[in-house]
């Protein structure tokens, strides 16, 4: 019997898709990714969501970190997707943290520590509800005492 | 009679005439929403109208075939869509956005009625 470990991470997403239902977060991720442009808004898919709760399906997020490119942008150990044993499961809230070190650029989640909020969890609910002016979004730039 | 020998070296997937990643999405009470999806780790709201889409598995390098559409229920102007034109694209993002084919201008496709859609194929990592 084939264990899904043993499968590439394409194969493993293809039989996850067929046989997990997904699952809608209410967990958003705000950040700035640069001072010039307006906020953007991470929105978890629904069937990674539900790989991530069932554990067996993901690669650890440091393989996204640890892939190697040529001069051209080319990826050279791909193979590291595939081979690296699949994490366990985990809450939704790790997962966030997750997706996080994997789909927001380093240069917001990586500080050590600065004086501006660039990067805010919230549930969806406490976004605007209205599109209008969205390209004028910010982050509120009051710290919690 | 010559042989072919395949080894997969680097774990890539290269069947060509499969979709390595697809997304439906919505925008619905301000917010866009997946509603169906294959290899899409998540959704970057980038401003009003631009959709980044992040990938699970990797392409192999940026130059894969990609292709988005609009949906609408009703006859409006933002059916077309387009690569942003000013966004990185890199082996497991990219962004596109709805075009008006009258001005080229951006908006949301907001609505139950409409949706946006985007079709990658290529070779992944």
């Amino acid at each position: 019997m084939t264990q899904l470990a043993e499968l590439p991470l394409w194969q493993r997403l293809e039989i996850a898709r067929q046989y997990l239902e997904p699952v809608q977060s209410d967990y958003r991720v705000v950040f700035e990714p640069d001072l010039d442009s307006t906020v953007s808004t991470l929105v978890p898919d629904p069937n990674w969501m539900a790989c991530a709760l069932q554990g067996g399906i993901l690669p650890p997020v440091q393989v996204y970190h640890d892939l190697e490119y040529d001069e051209n942008g080319r990826v050279l150990n791909g193979h590291i997707l595939h081979e690296t044993a699949p994490i366990e499961a985990m809450s939704e809230e790790e997962a966030i943290e997750y997706l996080i070190q994997k789909d927001v650029p380093a240069q917001v989640w990586k500080r050590a520590q600065g004086n501006s909020v660039r990067l805010v969890i919230c549930r969806k609910t406490q976004l605007p509800a209205t599109r209008n002016w969205r390209n004028a979004w910010k982050l509120i730039q009051e710290k919690a005492a | 009679m010559s042989n072919l020998t395949v080894t997969n070296i680097n774990g890539k997937n290269a069947e060509a005439g499969r979709v390595k990643a697809r997304c439906f999405l919505q925008v619905l009470a301000g917010l866009p929403v997946v509603k169906g999806s294959y290899n899409v780790s998540s959704l970057t709201d980038c401003g009003a109208g631009r959709y980044g889409h992040n990938l699970v598995n990797p392409m192999l390098d940026t130059e894969f075939s990609l292709s988005a559409l609009s949906k609408s229920e009703s006859n409006n102007l933002y059916i077309n869509a387009t690569e942003r034109f000013n966004s990185i694209r890199t082996v497991s993002f990219f962004e596109v956005n709805p075009i008006s084919y009258v001005n080229g201008s951006t908006s949301d496709v907001g609505g139950a009625g409409y949706g946006f859609s985007s079709v990658v194929f290529g070779e992944q990592a």
